[in-house]
């Protein structure tokens, strides 16, 4: 697996992602990009909880896809516990740690629009 | 508001030259799938987007050179093929829309399902094994 911040954050660019939160949220959709201080996702389904308390939503998700049930939001990097694509279905092994590594990156210049 | 006819043309093309049917009513995917309702079918979801273009049709493409594949393969275009999408995928109801997506019949009645993700980055030949391994279980 890519370990370069920068680069993993361009992986999760345009991909179907799932992402946890401190406020005990789980979000499954799309990860447009990532600003300084926010991840903003599209096309995304909500769940209350964390990703343990999700896991037959997640495999759902994986097998037919997700509910686009929000247009877009804007998650604080610092709120973020856990992100992965959901294809690695990282709520197996709870993979995904968002590390501050992670957090402090900056994207690759080709990805800010 | 579809995209324009002109701008999806080489999109549809990649298909519809590889053999693959045109399905652009809700007509015409219920006639195709009453036409091949005795075989295997599949109807792709062909799409604009990146993962389309890189992954999902060179996949699909290449899984169809194997020696098991559904025996007729039909596509509509999400955003124009309104109605032949939403045709299809009331076939699926507990599938969320997706496109580019991928939906196999068996004898007329859904067997499988392919979202969109599993496209996303992927490499044709990523796609083609993946196909491959569901066209095996038909």
């Amino acid at each position: 697996m890519e370990q370069d911040p920068a680069k993993r954050l361009k992986e999760f660019h345009g991909k179907t992602c799932v992402v946890e939160t401190k406020l005990d949220q789980t979000f499954v959709g799309r990860c447009s990009r990532f600003e300084k201080d926010n991840l903003i996702m599209v096309d995304l389904d909500h769940f209350h909880g964390a990703w343990d308390k999700n896991v037959e939503k997640l495999e759902a998700a994986l097998s037919m896809g997700h509910w686009s049930v929000i247009k877009k939001v804007f998650i604080p990097k610092a709120d973020i516990t856990r992100m992965e694509l959901l294809v690695k279905e990282p709520w197996k092994d709870q993979s995904g740690e968002f590390t501050q590594d992670l957090a402090a990156a900056q994207p690759a210049a080709e990805e800010q629009d | 508001m579809p995209y324009p006819e002109e701008m999806i043309a080489p999109m549809r093309a990649e298909l519809a030259d590889n053999g693959v049917e045109e399905l652009r009513t809700a007509d015409d995917v219920k006639n195709f799938l009453e036409r091949n309702k005795d075989k295997n079918a599949m109807v792709i979801v062909n799409s604009v987007c990146g993962c389309a273009a890189g992954a999902a049709r060179p996949g699909i493409l290449l899984s169809l050179e194997g020696d098991k594949k559904p025996d007729a393969v039909g596509t509509c275009f999400a955003g124009n093929d309104t109605d032949a999408c939403n045709y299809v995928r009331s076939l699926v109801p507990q599938a969320p829309p997706s496109s580019p997506s991928v939906y196999l019949f068996k004898q007329g009645q859904p067997a499988s399902y392919v979202p969109r993700h599993v496209f996303e980055g992927g490499h044709p030949e990523s796609v083609a094994e993946h196909l491959s391994n569901l066209y095996v279980k038909l």
